[in-house]
């Protein structure tokens, strides 16, 4: 067919088109929304295309002048660098770079998300957590670190050179090599600045003590009746086995802490909504003196668990130059190594529940809330703008109230995004304290030869309390709880705390010499898993939301019953699946479940929401068929050996019916509760039930055990159906590893784990072991480890996600530690070799 | 000979200029070339999905692929495969489209009308 048009119709179908072609164009240019700029990203000269990597680490020879002389790094089959220069300033130098190299979108993105800066890349939608970012003090935080380690020469050239070496990669970029999540999201890469550094301390800060329970504690005081009260929340969990021994003698005078007004009641918090609280991260560590081991030398292990994310939160590296050796793990965006060992010893870290952040309520003058009473007096508040930027729209403004104590939380307007705080309120945290500088605790750590020189450095690891395992070549081993921890009165912080009471401000702090410590002990082994360090003779209140008995009794319990540990052993310790309690409750529940079904029968007390409701055939036959089914599950959980392999067939419903029953427990008496508040801990509520204080529980235990039971078993089959031949709790549990922006796609689904929070293998289904590293100090270092990731954090790159089935499968990895350049160079895969260039 | 001119001036043009130029290279094509506007759309459409293609394809086999699946499910396309597709049409369309239009515009009288 021919179509004759006129010239100006021609004319006008050609502007037409041409204007199409043009929006078309525009918006193949533009992210919209969350979808990404098409034409930009899939053009094979500059789009992903560009980010798909062959395997391995290209050889590369780069100049700076910012180098003071050459520094060598030799990459091994795992990608690791492992770097040997000459002084500090190269050091930390190419330790930026390398890790700029491999992770350069994960710092920009890290830190943007700390800061509270997302709001600029991703848009209006991330206005509600860039704001309670800022609110909570980040990049207030972050400067104050940052005067302090800028403050000491060591630490303030150890930042700067890694933020030197950091830039030097990233200028040498073009907007093609830019990592794929950059050309995905539409943004730019940003210089590395020493704030960086200070926002990366303030995340881990946020992510490790910025816990507290105070406002769930106090409404839990405040809406039970005190005998109650007591038995759910004790002031320590049942069967805990503290870190120090609890025979350890406190041989020192202590600090007598200050009196509160005893007047003082805090108010109910209402204004946030019903919701447990996420139990949180863990971590493992232990060590062992010589007289325990087959070779007679010490060996340490640590398994810091923490959300496990692509790119890896932790980076692999070697350094070496004059005065410092050091192997482990880093974390992108700060220099040093956090976790691992040296040529004379070898450290480990555990996370401590100790109070590091106190909420405070605070008394306003007036509305106007410009000033705030403390001590009799009228104190005016601070003020600090906090401005965010919004990609495709207008910057918000927001004024953060200070007191003295810290930042009001909450706005009075609103509500920002996490309902984390109560409004009218303050915090204090230990994050937000200067003259902390935890980075020359780094520093120095990384360097120490000796018991002694390790003393020194902790002495500086101040403002991240972590509980630190401590091993050397000389056979001594140790445990510290290392921190700045306010000598507190009975109880002080554990609830809200009074804003006008001095006796509540954070004026005197534990001595070093005071912190709970135990050298060399008789029992030949340290340990620590999260639990509370210390019995309640120990002269000092820290806190009381700790871990619970569970992997620290069992790791105790191996550790006291081994001899001729190998570190064979050790891999096959941190892979321990079996859940201690599980086993405390377990053979109670079983005890009180009804076999026969006559008790309570599926049909009669079942949820009538929560079955299939005999949708497939007849009642009375489903009923024989769910009883069937229910005997033949609690046969099986009664032969269960109580440990979450992935094969198991019985794990996941034990999961399942746990869950089910504290709901039944607990539902009837705190959802009725319209307040803010953290549920009994689980092994709280065993212990109720085994030693028969039935009396607390709002509803009949046996008819809650049966109830839950009978649901469960539907669930489950509904889900899994009911063949247990096809049950497998590795498969089904399906846990994931997610991409740290929660790119679609970017993640890897379907991980095989076993493991379970409660285990020493506590794979949970967000945080899980994020690092395992077993060191034995004989006269040369042996260390093997692993991590679920893998160097390269480019998803384009085939170690972005290599290790993850070694790390499921607990296969463990040797970790090549070179005394020099030229030590065991046929392990080498690539050399990045950095000269000085005329400046 | 068109097609070859639109494919190598494209793929040169792309190393120091942005994905749109290809849109230009099309646009350009319409204007000065003297066949008949659905010819043009053609030629370009397929000399700038062969570029696009061809680089992708050439990439894919040099380098590992493991980006594929990952871009695919972030895409929502259930097959990795079809990236190969939805670059050469981001490539091709924009481009063939410019193309027609600038051969529209240059059209002087009805006597050239296409046959459609």
């Amino acid at each position: 067919m021919t179509i004759r048009l006129s010239q100006r119709q021609r004319l006008y179908n050609a502007v037409l088109l041409l204007a199409a072609t043009a929006l078309l164009t525009w918006a193949l240019s533009i992210r919209v929304g969350m979808i990404p700029p098409l034409g930009h990203l899939t053009n094979p000269w500059q789009g992903f295309w560009q980010n798909m990597e062959r395997d391995g680490v290209p050889e590369l020879l780069m100049e700076s002048d910012k180098l003071r002389s050459t520094v060598t790094v030799r990459y091994d089959e795992r990608g690791v660098p492992h770097i040997f220069a000459d002084n500090d300033y190269d050091l930390y130098f190419a330790q930026g770079l390398v890790t700029a190299r491999d992770r350069l979108w994960q710092i920009d993105f890290q830190n943007r998300a700390a800061a509270g800066r997302l709001a600029e890349i991703i848009g209006p939608d991330a206005v509600n957590y860039d704001r309670a970012q800022r609110r909570l003090g980040m990049i207030y935080g972050a400067e104050i670190n940052a005067a302090s380690f800028m403050a000491d020469p060591r630490t303030a050239e150890m930042v700067q050179a890694y933020a030197d070496g950091y830039n030097a990669w990233l200028e040498r970029l073009n907007p093609k090599d830019y990592p794929v999540e950059f050309k995905i999201l539409d943004a730019d890469p940003e210089p590395f600045s020493p704030l960086d550094c200070g926002l990366l301390l303030m995340n881990m800060s946020q992510t490790l003590s910025s816990g507290t329970r105070a406002h769930a504690q106090t409404n839990a005081r405040a809406l039970l009746t005190g005998d109650i009260y007591h038995l759910l929340y004790p002031d320590e969990l049942p069967w805990v086995d503290p870190i120090i021994p609890p025979d350890h003698k406190w041989n020192f005078d202590p600090i007598e802490p200050p009196s509160p007004n005893p007047g003082f009641v805090p108010d109910k918090v209402r204004d946030l909504p019903l919701r447990d609280i996420d139990p949180g991260i863990g971590s493992n560590s232990w060590a062992v003196d010589g007289s325990k081991t087959e070779s007679g030398y010490p060996i340490l292990s640590n398994d810091p668990h923490l959300s496990v994310t692509f790119p890896s939160i932790w980076y692999e590296i070697q350094l070496n130059s004059e005065g410092i050796n050091s192997y482990g793990v880093s974390l992108p965006g700060a220099p040093g190594v956090i976790v691992g060992f040296n040529e004379f010893l070898a450290w480990g870290a555990t996370n401590t529940g100790s109070n590091t952040l106190d909420v405070f309520e605070i008394e306003f003058r007036d509305e106007s809330r410009t000033e705030y009473l403390h001590d009799g007096e009228w104190k005016p508040m601070r003020m600090r703008m906090e401005e965010i930027h919004v990609r495709g729209d207008d910057p918000v403004i927001d004024t953060v109230l200070y007191t003295h104590h810290g930042p009001v939380t909450q706005p009075f307007d609103e509500k920002a995004a996490p309902d984390r705080f109560p409004q009218g309120h303050a915090i204090q945290w230990i994050a937000h304290q200067p003259d902390h500088n935890v980075l020359l605790s780094v520093y120095k750590y990384n360097r120490a030869r000796n018991q002694d020189e390790f003393e020194t450095a902790m002495r500086h690891f101040t403002n991240l309390p972590q509980n630190i395992t401590y091993a050397d070549r000389d056979g001594n081993i140790s445990i510290g709880h290392m921190g700045r921890f306010p000598v507190r009165f009975f109880g002080q912080g554990s609830y809200i705390s009074d804003g006008r009471d001095p006796a509540y401000d954070w004026n005197r702090f534990v001595p070093f010499e005071h912190l709970p410590r135990s050298f060399n002990p008789d029992r030949g082994f340290v340990s620590s898993a999260n639990q509370a360090p210390t019995s309640r003779e120990y002269p000092y209140y820290l806190g009381r939301h700790y871990a619970g008995f569970s992997r620290g009794a069992r790791i105790n319990e191996i550790l006291a019953g081994s001899n001729n540990i190998t570190t064979g052993f050790f891999e096959e310790m941190l892979m321990d699946n079996h859940s201690p309690p599980a086993e405390k409750i377990l053979p109670f529940l079983l005890s009180m479940l009804d076999r026969d079904g006559s008790r309570v029968s599926p049909e009669s007390d079942r949820n009538p929401e929560a079955g299939d409701g005999g949708r497939n055939g007849n009642k009375d036959n489903k009923g024989s068929k769910d009883r069937h089914i229910g005997n033949m599950i609690a046969d099986m959980l009664g032969q269960w050996d109580y440990s979450f392999d992935a094969d198991s067939p019985i794990a996941l419903f034990y999961t399942y019916w746990e869950s089910q029953f504290h709901n039944a427990l607990w539902d009837p008496l705190f959802n009725p509760i319209d307040a803010f508040f953290s549920r009994p801990d689980y092994t709280t509520t065993s212990r109720l039930l085994l030693d028969g204080d039935h009396h607390v529980f709002p509803v009949d235990v046996r008819q809650a055990v049966n109830r839950s039971f009978h649901e469960s078993v539907d669930r489950f089959v509904n889900r899994y159906g009911g063949n247990p031949d096809r049950w497998h709790y590795g498969r089904d549990r399906a846990m994931r590893i997610g991409h740290l922006a929660m790119l679609p796609g970017f993640g890897h689904d379907h991980i095989v784990a076993s493991g379970t929070p409660d285990a020493i293998n506590a794979t949970g289904t967000r945080h899980a072991p994020s690092w395992r590293m077993i060191v034995e100090l004989g006269p040369e270092i042996q260390a093997r480890g692993h991590f679920p990731g893998g160097q390269s954090g480019n998803p384009g790159h085939p170690g972005y996600d290599r290790a993850v089935q070694d790390w499921a499968a607990g296969t463990f990895h040797d970790l090549h530690f070179w005394r020099s350049a030229s030590d065991d160079t046929a392990r080498t895969t690539s050399i990045l070799l950095l000269e000085p260039a005329p400046r | 000979m068109l097609f070859l001119l639109v494919l190598f001036s494209a793929f040169l043009l792309q190393f120091i200029m942005p994905w749109w130029i290809v849109v230009v290279v099309g646009f350009l094509t319409g204007l000065l070339s003297a066949r008949r506007p659905w010819q043009n759309f053609l030629i370009v459409f397929a000399a700038i999905g062969a570029l696009w293609l061809g680089a992708s394809l050439y990439i894919a086999f040099i380098e590992s692929t493991v980006l594929l699946p990952r871009m695919a499910g972030l895409l929502q396309l259930p097959h990795a495969w079809m990236l190969f597709v939805v670059t050469a049409l981001t490539g091709a369309l924009p481009a063939s489209l410019a193309a027609l239009g600038g051969s529209w515009l240059i059209t002087r009288d009805a006597e050239t009308a296409d046959d459609i």
